[in-house]
């Protein structure tokens, strides 16, 4: 995982929207997709508060930007994803603040699948 | 067969990502896009065996979710949902199971499979793969896609809310 910076928080710009996702009371992942904008001068993401599934404050969540281009008859293209991770506050304009610690992510428009795949073995060996 | 709401079904049978959430040994949460595939009962999604270690973190704590949350990979289908459940790893057979257990799911979304099965000597990586299988356990489902309003939330064999 890398440390994020504004750069970081300017690529997650790029995204419409963040899948949220932490671990609930139970152990199981709850996730909640979300509208949200960035503060890169102070290293958060701004999360629109979801409806009846409230962003905990007292764990890790993740917020992931995702996208694809469906490609009819063939698949799709196109991929590329940012995670974020870090503790949520409560912010003053009602949002949820992310204060981003972590993010790893891929873009396909800068490693091919095939090479990223093959960069990965001794990652996910560790 | 399943118990699903048929909307969110029919997000499934579309999605060509979905946001796979799994738990990593020191309970924190990492979610990976990749593209679920639905028989009418468990969702399946796949691996390659060696390049990531969301397999492991599976084995260790088989609860996962499953958000289908983009438009624009589900055929403009605005609804929202995600799905929480317990995943198992099939990988007994790293060459050939997965294709008998979910080629044909694959193939329906992504055609092009049959070009790379084709080459599929030349990556020799890619293809040994894992399923992970998921047994839906509770649904959330958000009409429209407005999560600014609390989820539809549903279980097997009863309406929780």
């Amino acid at each position: 995982m890398d440390a994020v910076d504004a750069a970081t928080l300017a690529r997650l710009e790029g995204y419409p929207f963040v899948v949220v996702s932490w671990v609930n009371d139970a152990g199981y992942p709850v996730s909640v997709a979300t509208t949200f904008k960035t503060d890169g001068a102070a290293r958060r993401v701004l999360l629109d508060e979801p409806g009846g599934l409230a962003i905990p404050t007292d764990r890790e969540v993740v917020a992931t930007g995702s996208h694809i281009r469906p490609q009819p008859g063939i698949g799709y293209d196109e991929r590329r994803y940012l995670s974020v991770w870090g503790r949520a506050a409560a912010a003053p304009d009602g949002t949820v603040a992310l204060g981003a610690e972590r993010a790893w992510g891929w873009d396909e428009a800068e490693t091919p699948f095939f090479e990223y795949s093959e960069r990965s073995v001794p990652q996910s060996r560790r | 067969m399943g118990w699903l709401p048929e909307p969110v079904e029919e997000l499934l049978n579309v999605a060509l990502v979905g946001e796979l959430t799994v738990v990593r040994p020191d309970g924190r949460p990492v979610t990976h896009p990749l593209i679920p595939l639905y028989d009418g009962g468990l969702i399946f999604m796949h691996s390659s065996t060696l390049f990531s270690r969301k397999l492991e973190h599976i084995k260790r704590n088989p609860r996962v979710a499953v958000s289908l949350s983009d438009p624009v990979a589900m055929k403009g289908n605005a609804n929202r949902a995600t799905i929480q459940g317990t995943a198992n790893v099939i990988e007994d057979d790293p060459h050939s199971q997965w294709e008998r257990l979910i080629l044909h799911l694959w193939r329906r979304k992504e055609p092009a499979i049959d070009q790379f099965l084709k080459a599929r000597v030349a990556l020799p990586l890619f293809f040994e793969r894992a399923v992970i299988q998921i047994t839906p356990e509770r649904c959330f489902f958000w009409p429209g896609g407005d999560t600014s309003v609390a989820p539809q939330v549903s279980a097997p064999h009863e309406a929780v809310a």
